[in-house]
């Protein structure tokens, strides 16, 4: 394998790593964000009732 | 949309189960529940679409907290109340950490929210300050349950608040909920699972972890049993 090819897997790789931790932290929840007209709160996977 | 989910009752990585002590029966516990239900549905409704908080929380909260009672604690607890949350944190002037403050900064107080605060005659400066909470304000069961509202909602949306699958930790929104914020950053419980906080809580934080997310308890109850309408 050449340098060049272990070059781009590599860059590939760690591509991927940034792009998931991305994605990762974008979707986790933050402190007190104003957020909360953007949630959803399922029961057991069902709506409430009320 | 952020889809999240509460799983009630807990039957994983172990069984949960309210206390018999509490309630001897689960049939108890709903003629109960549907007192309060009665007496406060209004307002557990209202302020479940303000919060985003599904009404069935609010009501086995102040279950829990209060058995439906507005002036439990006494007058001189500054716990007093259906939902027991205390007015030395909700609200005042020079800390930012006050919950209505925070809400307020945060840009997360609804028109309806401010409009509803307003007629307690509670009411924003521009950098989140409002008047003090008194004790005469706790006995209240609109602004009670506002204001629990409001703090469960805040709990909901810390990263500790809800698993990255979506799950919402109501273990550890409990816990910070019940023992308060030291206990809680003392013993790292933003970080636990569930095994690891129902052994590092205080045996009275853990029962009532039992209460609301075991079989036959509050939020079982209210997600299963009652009507709601």
């Amino acid at each position: 394998m050449s340098t060049n090819t272990k070059l781009l897997i590599g860059a590939l790789v760690i591509a991927g790593l940034v792009g998931g931790y991305y994605v990762y932290t974008k979707n986790r929840l933050k402190v007190a964000d104003p957020q909360k007209n953007d949630r959803k709160v399922l029961l057991n996977g069902q709506p409430s009732k009320a | 949309m952020a889809t999240l989910n509460i799983i009630a009752p807990v039957v994983s990585p172990f069984a949960i189960t309210s206390p018999t002590t509490w309630y001897k029966t689960r049939d108890g516990l709903k003629k109960q529940m549907e007192i309060t239900w009665k007496n406060y549905g209004e307002y557990f409704k209202k302020y479940a679409e303000t919060s985003k908080v599904p009404a069935e929380v609010l009501l086995a909260f102040t279950q829990v907290e209060s058995g439906g009672n507005a002036t439990a604690g006494g007058s001189s607890s500054a716990t007093q109340g259906l939902m027991q949350w205390n007015r030395n944190y909700a609200g005042g002037t020079g800390n930012t950490d006050f919950v209505l403050t925070r809400e307020f900064n945060k840009g997360r107080l609804s028109q309806a929210e401010k409009d509803a605060l307003a007629k307690f005659n509670i009411k924003f400066d521009s950098k989140g300050n409002t008047r003090s909470i008194t004790q005469a304000d706790l006995v209240k069961p609109e602004l009670n349950i506002l204001i629990g509202s409001i703090i469960l909602g805040q709990y909901i949306d810390e990263t500790w608040g809800t698993d990255p699958d979506g799950t919402i930790r109501m273990d550890r929104i409990i816990a910070k909920y019940n023992w308060g914020i030291a206990g809680f950053k003392r013993n790292e419980i933003a970080k636990k699972n569930l095994k690891d906080v129902m052994a590092n809580v205080p045996a009275v934080t853990k029962t009532y972890i039992e209460k609301m997310l075991g079989k036959n308890g509050a939020l079982d109850i209210a997600m299963n049993d009652l009507k709601l309408t």
